[in-house]
């Protein structure tokens, strides 16, 4: 990357380490790539962050969303000479189908919310308007390019990206987004985790937990509190969305009769519930839902979901993510939790 | 059989929400009682813990009717916009199914009312089986509660421009509960068609001071929370009594016109707020931003914004108000984020001294000086040289009723043709 004394700098172009990074991140980066771009990563989460979001952004925000406002925040303080933030607009992938409402102006809230000086390189993704191609194409415009190189640079790094995704799943998700970041300051720290199984029974009484929620709090180590390596300590073998088979998301989810779901965001989550709630459920034992304070579509999917769970008794948990939310009170909760389930699964098949 | 049904009652709209279904044949409507503090703790008790407050209240009232009244079948719109009001209605239903409640909760679309699905609904309530005379109880319906809407718009618009006015305290309150009263309750359309004079003469019986320059505020933000007095703690009201002048944005009329995509004010204002919020996110959020530039403009003195806790899109217009305060932005404003535990003193404690905060814009800050301008309506009903309204009578009384009944026939004759190919379609696949 650092080739040295190239006279025409680069453009540089920052990406917050928030949001939808956790889903798009790759895919991004390989266009800015194409575009010839100097891309950088904000830092990974820290408590600095989680301060500085909370107080650049108000109050009842989601926390994802103040976290998004610490990480633009982060940019702009290790990189003072930043060319553009990168921040996309994700409209929607399916004509019927709607984000989040904060992902529709997120470009807006942040640079009228913070008062940013450093200019917004955006993505619209909007298939309610155009393909995605064209707001690549918007976008190279904006950098210089050709309709022709624009749309080239589309196709290769969304190629590259569906190429990396299906290789993706829970245990290497959160190494492959960060090897994307390529300054060694933001190397991730293994935290290690004293493991909870006594070494004599470890791997005899195995679970399979499945998390759900979004990429965004699953695989955002610091503000769920490592959860996915928690659980792993508890001798429990995770699944996520990502380890869902692709064919589960090909149709459409019916909340009943008449309702048709129209949530991008809760898309996923619900069609691999509605999988482990029907062909799946014996391949899982229990289920923790990851939600954020102040959640719109998480406070009425949560709802269903653990509704849904609840008549085909399967264990539920829903863990609230804040800002403030305490390590020991969460992992209270998980181990008791994987304490329940592995005694009524275990206990039954002994005393049967 | 009649069926009785009822809806949520979201202030005075429950006029309107009656008014399209009343004379349905087959239908009884039974008027929703209104919200009172036990209505939204039981609401909120069975509800989500973060959903949004309207859920909680109109949960409440649902449970309300069924326990106390015997009503099991419910009306409630749904807009699968990008925002949560398109997954209440089918949450709400499992939450009371799963309580042990027989219920049935029938959606309404209101996504774009010109695709003419909302039709279907009453359709479907009706029990003529004559195809002919059911379009044209659905006709008569709509048109009932059209008109109601936009009477209910008007009156209580007024209540906000008079009741600061007033000089006997009460007056406007009175007079706006037995207008309202008396349009619930009328269901001849030749009357109806004349009912703006009625108004007029109604409020001109108050006694005004006149040639006064009171505090002007916008009040706007989450339809729901506007229009629904007892959750807004009556704010509306609370301002009148303290001598400002209130301009309440939001209104059942404007909002289905909008729908309709003919109200040419809210496109207006579209564009002022483009450049902050580029396209609609549900609730209000666009609009918010468009009156809070048009307000600061036309040199009004404050901006009160209310939402419910956690809203997404008004908190999105929240923070780029406040981002942009006080410069560009610079008309006061205030929010309340409001939900069960929202306390009413504490409200009246802030809405206080944004009253004294105006005042002393009015004193020393050039920006709020001589711009008060008396909205127009004032003159129309208390200067008696300007006679009370301008329409002659061949335009009020024959024209008018007549243009609109071609165009709704013709409107329902096409959307007719369209359900049977629609309803066709839906076989096929
Ligand atoms: S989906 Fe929930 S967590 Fe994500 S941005 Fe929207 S409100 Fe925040
Ligand atoms: S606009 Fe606000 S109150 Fe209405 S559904 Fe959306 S989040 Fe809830």
């Amino acid at each position: 990357m650092n080739e040295s004394n190239i006279p025409p700098r680069k453009i540089k172009v920052g990406i917050p380490r928030a949001l939808y990074f956790y889903r798009y991140g790759p895919l991004w980066v390989y266009l800015l790539r194409q575009f010839q771009c100097d891309v950088v990563i904000s830092a990974p989460t820290s408590a600095k962050i989680v301060e500085d979001g909370a107080k650049q952004a108000i109050s009842e925000l989601c926390v994802p969303m103040k976290l998004y406002f610490g990480h633009v925040q982060a940019l702009l303080d290790e990189y003072p000479d930043l060319d553009y933030v990168f921040i996309p607009r994700y409209v929607s992938i399916h004509k019927n189908q709607y984000y989040c409402p904060k992902f529709l102006t997120l470009p807006e809230t942040i640079k009228y919310g913070m008062k940013l000086s450093v200019p917004i390189l955006t993505l619209e993704v909007n298939a309610k308007k155009h393909y995605g191609i064209e707001g690549a194409i918007e976008m190279g415009k904006t950098l210089g390019f050709s309709l022709e190189d624009s749309g080239k640079a589309w196709m290769v790094a969304l190629k590259k990206y569906n190429q990396l995704k299906s290789k993706m799943n829970s245990s290497n998700y959160i190494d492959i987004l960060a090897s994307l970041d390529k300054n060694p300051n933001h190397v991730i720290k293994k935290r290690k985790f004293r493991e909870v199984i006594p070494k004599k029974i470890r791997g005899k009484f195995p679970l399979s937990i499945l998390i759900l929620g979004h990429p965004y709090n699953v695989y955002e180590s610091y503000i769920n509190m490592h959860l996915i390596e928690r659980l792993k300590t508890l001798d429990c073998h995770i699944l996520t969305i990502e380890d869902t088979h692709s064919d589960q998301f090909k149709k459409p989810v019916k909340i009943n009769k008449i309702y048709e779901q129209y949530w991008q965001s809760e898309d996923e989550i619900l069609k691999t519930a509605r999988y482990y709630l029907n062909e799946g459920k014996k391949e899982i034992d229990g289920v923790i839902f990851l939600i954020s304070f102040a959640c719109g579509p998480d406070s009425l999917i949560e709802e269903l979901v653990m509704r849904d769970m609840k008549t085909r008794k399967i264990p539920f948990l829903t863990l609230i993510l804040d800002e403030h939310s305490g390590e020991s009170g969460m992992v209270t909760r998980i181990e008791s939790l994987v304490d329940m389930i592995r005694r009524k699964k275990y206990d039954s098949i002994s005393s049967s | 059989m009649t069926k009785i049904i009822s809806f949520p009652s979201m202030g005075w709209s429950r006029i309107a929400f009656r008014a399209l279904f009343e004379k349905l044949p087959g239908v009884t409507v039974f008027p929703p009682p209104p919200v009172t503090r036990d209505i939204v703790k039981m609401g909120a008790k069975i509800s989500p813990e973060f959903v949004c407050f309207p859920f909680k209240v109109t949960l409440g009232e649902f449970v309300n009717m069924i326990e106390n009244h015997d009503i099991h079948t419910f009306v409630m719109s749904i807009d699968c916009g990008p925002c949560r009001l398109g997954f209440y209605a089918p949450i709400q239903e499992k939450i009371l199914k799963d309580l042990g409640y027989d219920v049935e909760i029938i959606p309404i679309q209101q996504d774009d009312l010109l695709n003419f699905k909302w039709t279907k609904t009453l359709l479907q309530l009706s029990n003529v089986t004559n195809p002919i005379m059911k379009y044209y109880d659905v006709i008569r319906c709509t048109r009932l509660a059209l008109v109601k809407m936009s009477y209910i718009a008007d009156i209580t618009r007024l209540e906000g421009l008079i009741r600061c006015r007033e000089i006997h305290k009460g007056d406007t309150t009175r007079v706006v509960k037995n207008l309202m009263d008396q349009l619930d309750n009328e269901w001849d359309l030749q009357v109806l068609h004349h009912f703006d004079k009625v108004i007029q003469t109604a409020f001109a019986k108050i006694r005004i001071k006149h040639d006064i320059e009171p505090l002007r505020v916008i009040v706007t933000g989450e339809n729901h929370i506007v229009m629904e007095p007892f959750i807004n703690m009556d704010i509306v009201r609370k301002f009148g009594e303290e001598g400002v002048e209130v301009h309440l944005a939001n209104s059942l009329y404007g909002w289905i016109l909008h729908k309709l995509h003919i109200n040419a004010e809210r496109k207006k204002l579209e564009k002022l707020s483009k450049p902050y919020i580029p396209l609609d996110i549900g609730g209000e959020a666009i609009w918010v931003v468009g009156h809070y530039i048009e307000g600061q403009n036309q040199g009004f003195d404050g901006f009160i914004h209310l939402y419910p806790f956690t809203c997404m899109p008004e908190n999105t217009a929240r923070g780029i108000l406040e981002g942009q305060s006080p410069d560009p932005f610079y008309l006061p404003i205030q929010f309340y984020s409001i939900d069960e535990h929202t306390g009413y003193e504490g409200m009246r404690t802030r809405l206080e001294s944004f009253i004294d905060l105006m005042n002393s814009n009015r004193q020393g800050n050039p920006k709020f000086q001589n711009k008060y301008r008396e909205p127009s309506e004032i003159k129309a009903i208390y200067d008696k040289k300007v006679p009370l309204t301008n329409h002659s009578p061949l335009f009020s009384e024959v024209l008018t009723p007549f243009t609109n009944n071609l165009n709704i026939l013709i409107s329902e004759l096409f959307n007719m043709k369209a359900t049977k190919q629609n309803t066709k379609g839906d076989r096929n696949t």
